[in-house]
């Protein structure tokens, strides 16, 4: 398993180096100039000029990504052009807001999905099942900043219940995990509908109930458990979706996350930190199917890497 | 629930008592989650005090310093912290703040300030001569990269002439240099904070002589001050104002509207009929010193053709888009500059008419419309309702036979086309909106002199006009302020009847303010002071 763990680690740094090939060449190939649109419209050119200077914009494109990739090796990911505050700083005031936003609806829309997911599955073709189905293609199919603004306006503005975005007390959580994980939880469902009705035929199952065993444990030990790789591969991916979906919830809730700040530095430019947070989250999704990889073997014991 | 007793009350079968055990279960799950709940709020709702402000911004801080600063509504809450030696009234007059009185010299290269005694800096520090030299030397100092240093002029040196006298000396006389030093990035800060503080503390917790300290920033979040209970002139009447971070308009919005803050900044005009049906909510919508025009590519023919410029003037109906599209939040431009600028001169604006403007284009040179498609550049998302405009704008022109093409780009790749140098400069039109302090320098040489064309500077038209280039040189160095008016009504005259740039509308500044507060000074250069208000119980 540690041997395993150790390969996977090694065979990741080559996909590191992709992700900061990619991100440096594409915020390089956006059009615009980061030093003019910090300094601003009232900056004369030499101010400019000093900007691009003292951030090493001027030289070509191959030292520029050496020089970043030479100090990414000695864990410098480079300063801010816009605060002037260092990348790792940047990030670090931000990134556990991210985390606790992105698991926590993530974990919500696992729970809602799987016992809704096992309810439909069992119950298939009832209305309950029709509605769910449809409540979550509902869920899906609406953008979050819609569907952000929809619950502000009415849990913040007409019920007055709620605070309409901000950050600082368990009450600001509420509004944007629930809308992150309306968005995430109709995949669950439907994943967990189809695998759990795939295992609910199987012929345990059946032995399981004809022996009399009451239907809880059918359901959650025979059912579920033998289910549960699927939902567990999708619940990963959703978790590495939502930190991309993250960058419009953060922005309608005023969420003080890597999504904000990274809406904020893509437009003003401020490579270093663009470079830096897609540097980071590349990291945690290739972090997230390491461990829903490993995950597998503990709920499958017949899963077993070597 | 009272269905469930009575089916309880009967002999039910085994899975219906299940199902109400799991009932009752549910119930006192629901009861728990919705006391936590309530505790929440409760929680949540401690914070609204009354003599705090909360007001909720779209716009991170970059940085707090004063000199490197880059967006008006930062130097706005710089202001509250670190004062300059001038103020300027919300009618554009100059009274004293950190300076009790001064005086230029005759041939306008010396500015003697007389500095107030007795002002301590929040770190206890006092203010004195060497406090304001240290200050103005950030601006120029070429170690410092400020947007700024346009707004002092050409600054030579700063000489302490004794304890509470300070002379600036300037290389060739500056006539808006006053406008400068009362503006945000002339603000004098402590000498002491500056070299104790490192420089990446220093940069988001200035130590300046204001009504208010910087308590602290969350980034991402929120710039708290508190009350200077040390202040030299009147306490401000807040306690705290509160900073929110709120990238989107329409949060920013329905935190007014559910009570959350106090003032919402910027609100989109599409949202003013909500703002308006609202009674707990109040508009406050003020003309700025921010103009939005059309600029024409006077190096691409044939926009260097007058006559065609002229005709596509009438083409517009301005009206009509500071009406329907801003829904009023704009008003007609009535000359070159909002009528709030030192330097306004009133000219009659080119009336809507597109018969006229056929005419023109026919006599131009061009009976049927232009046959070239123009490449209309625009920015979405930096100015209210910014597209819509352009979109109207597009069918105007459209109407008397010139076919436009928006380019739509943000704002970092707007800029950086719009400041191609001439052979590359790829557009023929393009909206510009343009927002200074209230001095037609500031405005019309950067728009309009022939050394400021692009990549250098902002004369997006590439106007070159030898007369113009005299008048607004003359202007920039004259004393005498009725002198430089006429030199500026002569300058418009020109340039109104050349229309590089076609005016178009005033932008108004929009605030969605609580109906309950009191006393809010709003400045036509888009900025606010809360420092008087309170909120009426």
């Amino acid at each position: 398993m540690l041997g395993y763990v150790i390969k996977r680690i090694g065979l990741s740094f080559p996909l590191i180096l992709g992700v900061t090939v990619i991100t440096f060449l594409l915020t390089r190939v956006l059009p615009g100039d980061p030093a003019r649109t910090i300094a601003g419209v009232n900056a004369t050119n030499e101010v400019v000029e000093q900007i691009r200077q003292k951030f090493g914009l001027n030289q070509s494109l191959p030292v520029q990504y050496f020089v970043y990739l030479k100090d990414l090796f000695r864990g410098n990911m480079g300063v801010s052009i816009r605060s002037t505050k260092s990348v790792m700083q940047e990030i670090m005031a931000r990134f556990p807001n991210s985390l606790s936003l992105v698991t926590l609806s993530v974990a919500c829309a696992a729970v809602f999905g799987i016992v809704v997911g096992t309810f439909s599955a069992i119950h298939h073709y009832s209305v309950l099942d029709h509605i769910a189905t449809l409540v979550s293609l509902f869920g899906v199919s609406i953008p979050i900043f819609w569907s952000g603004l929809m619950l502000i306006s009415l849990f913040s503005v007409t019920l007055r219940w709620l605070p309409a975005g901000g950050f600082g007390t368990p009450a600001h959580f509420i509004l944007p995990v629930f809308s992150l994980s309306l968005y995430c939880v109709a995949n669950i469902m439907r994943v967990t509908r189809s695998s759990v009705l795939d295992v609910l035929h199987r012929p345990h199952v059946q032995v399981a109930e004809s022996k009399g065993l009451p239907q809880w444990i059918v359901i959650y030990k025979h059912v579920v458990r033998n289910a549960l790789m699927p939902i567990l591969t999708i619940i990963g991916l959703q978790f590495g979706s939502l930190l991309g979906g993250i960058v419009l919830a953060e922005t309608v809730f005023a969420w003080p996350g890597l999504g904000s700040l990274l809406m904020l530095s893509v437009f003003s430019r401020d490579y270093p930190v663009i470079q830096g947070i897609v540097l980071i989250l590349a990291m945690v999704v290739i972090a997230t199917n390491l461990v829903t990889d490993l995950a597998y073997a503990v709920i499958d014991p017949r899963v077993v890497y070597a | 629930m009272t269905l469930l007793k009575v089916v309880q009350s009967e002999v039910v079968p085994e899975t219906q008592s299940r199902l109400l055990k799991e009932g009752k279960v549910m119930r006192k799950f629901f009861a728990v989650l919705l006391a936590g709940l309530a505790l929440l709020l409760i929680v949540t709702g401690v914070f609204a005090q009354d003599d705090t402000i909360k007001i909720a911004i779209g716009v991170e801080p970059d940085v707090l310093d004063p000199v490197r600063q880059s967006t008006v509504l930062i130097a706005n809450i710089v202001d509250f912290t670190c004062e300059t030696l001038l103020y300027m009234t919300p009618d554009s007059e100059l009274e004293p703040l950190l300076a009790t009185s001064w005086s230029v010299s005759p041939s306008g290269l010396e500015y003697t300030f007389n500095i107030r005694q007795g002002v301590k800096f929040h770190d206890s520090t006092p203010l004195n001569a060497e406090a304001v030299k240290f200050s103005f030397d950030r601006i120029i100092d070429p170690n410092i990269p400020t947007p700024w240093s346009g707004y002092v002029g050409p600054l030579e040196r700063v000489e302490v002439v004794d304890e509470y006298i300070v002379r600036v000396i300037l290389s060739k006389p500056f006539a808006p240099f006053l406008t400068g030093a009362a503006y945000t990035a002339t603000a004098i800060v402590s000498p002491t904070a500056v070299r104790d503080m490192s420089p990446e503390e220093f940069i988001f917790s200035p130590v300046g002589t204001g009504p208010f300290k910087i308590e602290s920033y969350v980034p991402g979040v929120r710039v708290v001050q508190v009350r200077n209970e040390d202040y030299w002139g009147d306490l401000a009447l807040p306690k705290k104002i509160i900073w929110n971070i709120v990238p989107e308009a329409g949060t920013r919005l329905a935190q007014v509207l559910s009570g959350d803050i106090d003032i919402a900044y910027q609100i989109s005009p599409a949202d003013i009929p909500r703002v308006e049906a609202n009674p707990s909510v109040e508009l406050v919508s003020v003309p700025s010193t921010r103009t939005m025009g059309l600029c024409f590519n006077t190096s691409k023919p044939p926009y260097d053709d007058k006559k065609v410029r002229q005709a596509l003037a009438h083409a517009i109906d301005a009206d009509a888009i500071a009406e329907d599209i801003m829904r009023g939040a704009a008003s007609r431009s009535t000359g070159l500059l909002a009528p709030s600028f030192f330097g306004y001169y009133e000219l009659p604006p080119y009336e809507y008419n597109p018969e006229l403007s056929k005419q023109l284009l026919a006599e131009a040179g061009y009976p049927d419309g232009i046959d070239d498609i123009a490449m209309f550049f625009h920015t979405a998302g930096r100015t209210p309702m910014d597209t819509e405009v352009c979109q109207a704008i597009q069918a105007y022109l459209g109407e008397v036979g010139v076919d436009v093409a928006l380019v739509t780009m943000d704002w970092s790749a707007f800029i950086a086309a719009l400041l191609s140098p001439r052979d590359k400069s790829p557009y023929h039109l393009t909206n510009l909106s343009w927002g200074t302090p209230p001095d037609a320098h500031h405005t019309l040489y950067t728009l309009f002199h022939s050394s400021m064309h692009p990549p250098k500077s902002f004369n997006l038209s590439f106007y070159s006009n030898a007369e113009v280039d005299r008048l607004l040189e003359e202007a920039a160095v004259e004393v005498d302020r009725n002198v430089r008016r006429d030199l500026y009504r002569q300058a418009s005259v020109i340039l109104w009847e050349d229309v590089p740039w076609d005016t178009l509308y005033v932008v108004n500044m929009s605030l969605a303010v609580n109906a309950d507060l009191r006393d809010l000074i709003v400045y036509p250069w888009e900025k606010f002071s809360v420092v008087k208000s309170y909120l009426e119980k």
